[in-house]
């Protein structure tokens, strides 16, 4: 018999990882959050009804804010911020020959886009939520939510630009 | 201002990003939990079919119509055990049943493998799910008829993968 949650979990594994380390911005405490929340919904006699993966998305943003407030008391030196994308390493050439200067420069825009922004942007490309699904795991209306995500948008294509005059 | 086709350009972008994976240690830890929480279900979902199915089959015994009873004064008999009927008017209102602590006959099983999995410290495991019923039954040797129940049973094995 399989649990319900091991579905999601499969499906959402990296959307889920990354939306509770743009939260917390460190992997190792991602991963304690993305933990923890599955280890409270299992406990749970009944599956939950209404729309699962924005509850599991719900679950797991609240576990990492629990975790970022516990880590206030120890805050994370700058340059010690996990990026949300994967680096390419120096030694193989194949590796970084496909990460083009045009997806650093988006990788590093969406790192350093305001949090609920860089949450919207997460839960939509990477967690492939609806608006309606992001509005629902984080308890914002839908016109903010979608206004969010607008403007996350526009201030990528506006870094992008900035970054392509002056290269 | 930027256009819909400016968006729609960021967000094709946004899919080919290289995005940072979670570890196997948390897919091990994960499906570590799932596990736990699954199989401290599965022995309550048996007894609850257990149960289920012995009540419906009480049920079917109590209602089962007994032959008439002579008349007489003789006490009836307690119904604890089977016994020989011999005495005349010496008649159990109810259906005697065997031993309640007799073993069950495995009569089917089945095993299902699923896919491998990981022990918090990152070793792999095979869990296999073995379904199975048991069946028992029991004759009334005053009428002949026969009751029967079949009951469901099924257990997580967790088989090392080097066992392979």
């Amino acid at each position: 018999m399989k649990h319900w949650l091991e579905d999601i979990y499969r499906d959402h594994r990296r959307g889920l990882f990354g939306l509770a380390l743009s939260v917390v911005r460190e992997a190792a405490a991602a991963e304690d959050a993305v933990h923890e929340a599955f280890a409270r919904m299992a406990k749970q006699r009944d599956r939950p009804t209404g729309d699962l993966p924005a509850y599991v998305y719900k679950a797991v943003r609240n576990a990492a804010i629990d975790q970022a407030r516990r880590r206030q008391a120890r805050p994370t030196p700058t340059e010690d911020i996990a990026s949300l994308f994967e680096t390419p390493r120096e030694d193989d050439p194949g590796q970084r020959a496909e990460t083009s200067e045009t997806q650093t420069m988006l990788m590093q825009a969406i790192d350093n886009l305001p949090d609920d922004e860089r949450e919207a942007v997460v839960m939509r490309s990477f967690g492939g939520l609806t608006l309606k699904q992001i509005a629902e795991a984080t308890g914002r209306p839908l016109t903010t939510v979608s206004s969010q995500y607008q403007r996350a948008l526009g201030r990528l294509r506006q870094q992008l630009e900035v970054s392509h005059a002056n290269a | 201002m930027p256009t819909p086709d400016d968006f729609n350009e960021i967000e094709a972008m946004l899919g080919g990003l290289p995005v940072r994976e979670p570890s196997q240690m948390l897919d091990a830890r994960v499906a570590s939990t799932l596990d736990k929480q699954t199989r401290s279900t599965l022995p309550w979902l048996a007894t609850a079919a257990a149960v289920l199915i012995a009540a419906s089959v009480t049920l079917v015994i109590l209602f089962n119509p007994a032959p008439p009873a002579p008349d007489t004064d003789t006490p009836v008999a307690d119904g604890s055990d089977t016994q020989p009927d011999d005495a005349p008017g010496n008649t159990p209102p109810i259906l005697t049943v065997g031993n309640p602590t007799e073993a069950l006959n495995l009569t089917w099983t089945r095993d299902i493998a699923e896919e491998t999995r990981y022990t918090p410290t990152g070793e792999p495991y095979r869990a296999v799910v073995r379904e199975a019923v048991h069946h028992r039954a029991w004759v009334d040797t005053k009428t002949g008829e026969t009751s029967q129940i079949h009951v469901p049973h099924e257990e997580l094995i967790v088989v090392k993968q080097s066992t392979f």
